[in-house]
């Protein structure tokens, strides 16, 4: 060996690691091929299935396992947040499970890959549209005849208060987001240290909410195309109220969620109230332990009297994907997952915003939560998730449009932009970023 | 952070070369054997994936019959490298680690050397107690420590701030120091290590020599010890400045407290969230972008040190 290969052996020895990343990642041809009709398979039938329910999953997979004879559902554990590399993955090395969860927002971005298997033909889904949430319906046909998975739970947006600060501090339960402004205004005339609520740049997936329950629809489908309709009025509305917030120095920005600041202003009372999905109340319970009693749960405020409506932060369904065997045995799992009885009480007897509309008149609502000083929370949820508009889409590129809208957030939070500019740039991005993926889009004019 | 690599492949690299000369060729059958596990497992998990990721940026993503039309893949030749090469986010990247580099290694190599030399000069148990102190950090894996930094630097759980000292480490103005920090913190103690073991092939007599000319201990560390450790010093540091390169952990967790650190904020996040968009072909070009990069600058670097070594 000479001495200049010695030393390219060495240099490719470290530069290589580099390339490493991706490596591991492989070649795709999409399951474009015609789809089978979904019928019954011949014999037992065994299934993958992947997620990343924490609590009660393989108990409802075994409860599952034992009332279907036929048909066994075999479970494997993944991340929420890195699940959708890991399906990318098995869909390159053509090992893709049958069954998967996928949180709503990212169900086109999978039937753009071509990913998802239409069910709708699939006798054990028929009806189905009548066992579910109307807005989380939507969500899986994308305004479609077809369904591309079905709705298992969801997680709408409330405001989550502290009675003991609202009392202390004279504030009235807001019912409007202008009286949520005046409590703010209140609040730091009284005491500048604690703050109405947090907000920053990576609570993106709260600022989607935010946009979906003042009624802006800046994600549809229009045709072949997509549209993105990030500038419109109600956007505009949504930035500059929240805009006001920042500068008035009414909101702590410095608390994201899922930190340890956020925990602190939480046991702390920094912060008198916190916009949240139905699910952010276990960890809250948990992270806020020393606080119990103490809180209490609210619808969002109206943008105006009586139009309160909602929006959704995660929850996920259950999606088929395409290169299934067994269509037909995998709608029968997503669809008793989704909407038995049997799984609803595995998966939410302890808490929990299920999709299924049984469950919401089942009576688990009414139960009392000590930790919010006795009130049935999950009521006020579930009042939530009726009022949600069901025509709020999201993006073929939500991904990528969640980082961009973080990305630019980051600039409006810290005072070199604003939340509206925040918008444009993300628009701006999202475009060039659904081109280069030769996805038609169509820009919406911004308001005048 | 590649100083092993670099200290191993050159050290090894002398001891083959003798070896050779002592076996003669008769014997390539045990060295078959000895160094086929390594040209085996190099072969699978190196020159298999880097050729993998070499096809796969060739590629682009095509659809036909709009948004949820039907997906193909098409040779595109060396259209995703053009894209990345001009990608602003890329070039942004790229900056940031060196201003990152800039901070960090300096520093670093700086202290690690100080603290080197003065354990050079401390008593032997004493040395190897604070030795083992200072190389704790790099056994804390780089996320742990990141989370742990991530507290230190929030307002509301930062002690500092306890007692009314606000330093905004989270802010654009100082996210690079404050990453730069963890880089300082974790690392040092490895460099402190290859210091050490490099002062102690200075030869005893050498030292002794100076002493009994008359030289103070500072005069033996600054005029002596040093010169001689030199190329050791050199060479970790030109490995360090390539590892930077891969700077992605630190940069992540703190993007979750954060508002200065973008998704694409180092051009190895660009190319996760390039693959986390299932933009394979473009987070494969970006990878091998970066991969080249480190390759020319390894090698130019184990060149320009050869060449200064002899």
């Amino acid at each position: 060996m000479s001495k200049l290969h010695r030393t390219i052996a060495a240099a490719v020895l470290i530069g290589l690691s580099a390339a490493g990343l991706t490596a591991c990642s492989s070649s795709s041809t999409p399951g474009a091929a015609e789809e089978s009709a979904c019928t019954p398979s011949k014999g037992k039938v065994t299934l993958t299935y992947w997620s990343w329910i924490s609590q009660g999953l393989d108990k409802v997979v075994a409860s599952f396992n034992a009332s279907h004879p036929d048909i066994t559902v075999k479970v494997n554990t993944i991340v929420g947040g890195e699940a959708y590399q890991d399906y990318y993955n098995s869909f390159k090395a053509g090992k893709s499970p049958d069954l998967g969860m996928i949180e709503y927002d990212r169900i086109p971005e999978f039937r753009a890959a071509d990913r998802l298997r239409d069910i709708s033909a699939c006798k054990p889904v028929a009806g189905l549209k009548d066992r579910v949430l109307p807005f989380s319906y939507d969500q899986v046909t994308l305004g479609t005849d077809a369904v591309y998975a079905t709705p298992t739970d969801v997680g709408t947006l409330g405001l989550y208060y502290r009675r003991d600060l609202f009392k202390q501090y004279g504030l009235a339960e807001p019912t409007t987001w202008a009286e949520f402004e005046a409590d703010a205004e209140k609040l730091k005339a009284a005491n500048p240290k604690i703050k109405m609520a947090s907000l920053t740049p990576q609570d993106v997936s709260t600022v989607n909410g935010l946009m979906w329950q003042a009624g802006a629809r800046p994600f549809s489908y229009e045709g072949d195309s997509f549209a993105l309709d990030m500038k419109s009025a109600t956007m505009t509305k949504v930035a500059d109220y929240w805009q006001r917030m920042i500068d008035e120095k009414l909101i702590d920005t410095s608390a994201p969620p899922f930190s340890p600041a956020l925990y602190a202003a939480w046991n702390k009372g920094t912060i008198a109230s916190y916009i949240g999905p139905s699910w952010m109340s276990f960890i809250l319970q948990q992270s806020a332990a020393g606080t119990s009693g103490k809180w209490g749960v609210l619808p969002l405020p109206a943008w105006s009297e009586g139009e309160r409506g909602g929006g959704s932060w995660g929850g996920a369904a259950t999606s088929v994907f395409k290169g299934s065997k067994h269509p037909y045995e995998a709608a029968v799992f997503a669809n008793w997952l989704s909407t038995s009885p049997e799984a609803n009480t595995i998966l939410f007897g302890g808490g929990g915003q299920s999709a299924s509309t049984k469950w919401a008149t089942s009576g688990a609502y009414d139960k009392p939560f000590p930790f919010f000083g006795g009130q049935p929370v999950s009521q006020v949820f579930d009042r939530s998730a009726k009022e949600t508009s069901p025509s709020f889409q999201w993006a073929p590129d939500q991904t990528n449009v969640n980082g961009y809208l973080q990305d630019a957030l980051a600039g409006a939070f810290t005072g070199s932009s604003t939340i509206k500019e925040a918008f444009a740039a993300t628009q701006q991005k999202a475009v060039a970023d659904l081109k280069s993926q030769s996805i038609p889009v169509v820009e919406k004019q911004a308001a005048p | 952070m590649t100083a092993t690599s670099a200290t191993t492949v050159t050290s090894a690299g002398r001891g083959e070369r003798a070896t050779a000369r002592r076996l003669g060729r008769g014997r390539l059958r045990t060295r078959a054997l000895f160094l086929g596990p390594f040209y085996v497992g190099f072969a699978l998990f190196f020159v298999l994936p880097i050729g993998y990721a070499i096809v796969q940026s060739l590629f682009v993503v095509e659809r036909t019959g709009g948004v949820f039309g039907t997906v193909s893949t098409r040779f595109a030749g060396l259209a995703q490298y053009a894209r990345v090469l001009t990608d602003p986010d890329f070039l942004q990247g790229l900056g940031r680690v060196a201003g990152f580099a800039l901070i960090q290694v300096p520093t670093m190599t700086a202290a690690a050397v100080v603290i080197g030399l003065l354990l050079a000069s401390t008593a032997p148990r004493a040395a190897a107690v604070i030795r083992s102190i200072v190389f704790l950090p790099y056994a804390v894996p780089t996320v742990i420590a990141g989370i742990m930094w991530a507290s230190l630097y929030q307002p509301s759980t930062s002690p500092l701030d306890q007692v009314g000292i606000t330093i905004p480490w989270l802010s654009g103005q100082l996210i690079l120091v404050s990453i730069a920090n963890i880089g300082l913190w974790a690392w040092t103690g490895f460099n402190v290590l290859i210091v050490v073991s490099a002062l102690t092939s200075v030869p005893t007599e050498v030292i002794e020599a100076a002493r009994l000319d008359g030289a103070s201990e500072m005069r033996i560390a600054v005029g002596l010890k040093l010169p001689l450790i030199l190329p050791t010093v050199v060479m970790s540091t030109l490995f360090a400045l390539i590892g930077c390169l891969q700077l992605f952990s630190e940069p992540v967790i703190l993007r979750t407290v954060s508002t200065a650190i973008s998704s694409t904020y180092t051009p190895n996040m660009l190319a996760l969230s390039a693959a986390a968009g299932n933009a394979y072909g473009r987070a494969a070009a970006i990878s091998v972008v970066l991969a080249l990069i480190t390759f020319v600058m390894s090698l130019g670097l184990l060149r320009l040190v050869r060449r200064a070594g002899r």
